[in-house]
């Protein structure tokens, strides 16, 4: 209700792995994280990207020196809370959540501290 | 001849070969059946995008028959993936839509992009649609992020104070309105009509509130560099 979108275990496994994992998440390793088939994150995450709760870029590097590129996906501004509120209300038991992520704050910044 | 050495000859020496044969083809006949799966997608942005992506992600499966069967699971999800991608091919049948993403460098989903434009004048006068508001609270948090790290990582001398000063000449009504009006963004406000009587497409207020909600929706809360510089740019905190 509210979100959208059906929200099925699958759905709730790839949020959680889009939550847990910082950075540089494809589809397949998605899927591999999530444990679920290919065939079946696709479509979660082509929706969840039209809600809005899921941006995606490709990954960046020189075209012409490998073949096709990946692309990234990772929770939006407003994925993240829903995604925390969603696996909260569902999954409240089996896991404990992670603060708000601010790892842009954490990279080592030369000399700054 | 024989059947023994028909036998022989059948087990020993064809079967590998048309085995062997079958597992070189097998890689080709997978990336084949993705293709065509991208295909079948729709308008032919989501086919190019889509294409490269499970054909980058194929490649990465080992064994030449897994990757058949990856293809085929590719090839089942197609009926999903149209569900899935719906609403997207309506949102780019609004050219101003289509336009506004393209000015901004943002992939959204049309369903958000509305959210985001949704001013409370046009909400209220529409039954009750949800408005901007939520979205403009969690971008304004992403923007002020955002520049501050910005501004943090470039100045590792500066003081909190200057820091501080700096920030506030970045991210404040005047500044963001004025980004707002160079992306035209007041032509796809969605205005109540007294709000569009007393000139709030071009309002500071409602353009730089309206340009934090797309923010919001973006996010870029987690670092991803290149997220961040596009948006560092148009704000001019870089420099």
């Amino acid at each position: 209700m509210g979100h959208g979108f059906r929200v099925t275990d699958a759905t709730l496994d790839v949020l959680e792995v889009l939550l847990d994992g910082n950075g540089e998440l494809y589809g397949l390793k998605i899927a591999k994280a999530a444990g679920r088939p290919t065939g079946s994150v696709f479509p979660i995450l082509a929706r969840l990207e039209q809600l809005g709760w899921v941006t995606s870029e490709w990954e960046s590097g020189d075209p012409a020196a490998r073949g096709p590129r990946r692309r990234f996906y990772r929770l939006s501004g407003v994925g993240w809370p829903g995604a925390h509120e969603l696996l909260s209300q569902r999954r409240a038991s089996s896991r404990s959540l992670s603060p708000w992520p601010v790892p842009a704050f954490a990279e080592p910044t030369g000399g700054a501290r | 001849m024989s059947t023994g050495a028909w036998a022989f000859i059948v087990t020993a020496v064809l079967l590998p070969l048309l085995l062997a044969e079958f597992g070189d083809w097998c890689p080709w006949l997978a990336e084949r059946i993705v293709g065509w799966s991208a295909r079948r997608l729709g308008r032919s942005a989501v086919r190019i995008r889509y294409e490269e992506e499970w054909l980058a992600n194929l490649r990465e499966v080992p064994g030449k028959l897994s990757r058949l069967a990856a293809a085929l699971q590719y090839a089942m999800s197609v009926p999903r993936m149209r569900w899935s991608l719906r609403n997207a091919a309506s949102a780019f049948r609004d050219p101003a839509h289509a336009e506004l993403v393209s000015a901004m460098n943002i992939e959204l989903g049309s369903a958000m992009l509305e959210h985001a434009l949704t001013h409370r004048s046009f909400a209220s006068e529409n039954g009750g649609l949800p408005t901007n508001e939520r979205l403009e609270f969690i971008g304004d948090s992403v923007l002020g992020m955002v520049v501050t790290d910005t501004l943090f990582r470039k100045h590792p001398d500066l003081a909190e104070e200057e820091l501080a000063k700096q920030r506030a000449a970045v991210v404040n009504i005047r500044a963001l309105a004025d980004i707002a009006r160079g992306l035209q963004l007041g032509r796809y406000i969605r205005l109540g009509s007294n709000e569009e009587v007393a000139g709030g497409r071009d309002r500071s207020s409602i353009l730089a509130d309206t340009l934090e909600a797309i923010d919001g929706v973006r996010g870029g809360v987690d670092g991803h560099r290149e997220g961040r510089d596009a948006r560092t740019q148009r704000l001019g905190a870089a420099g």
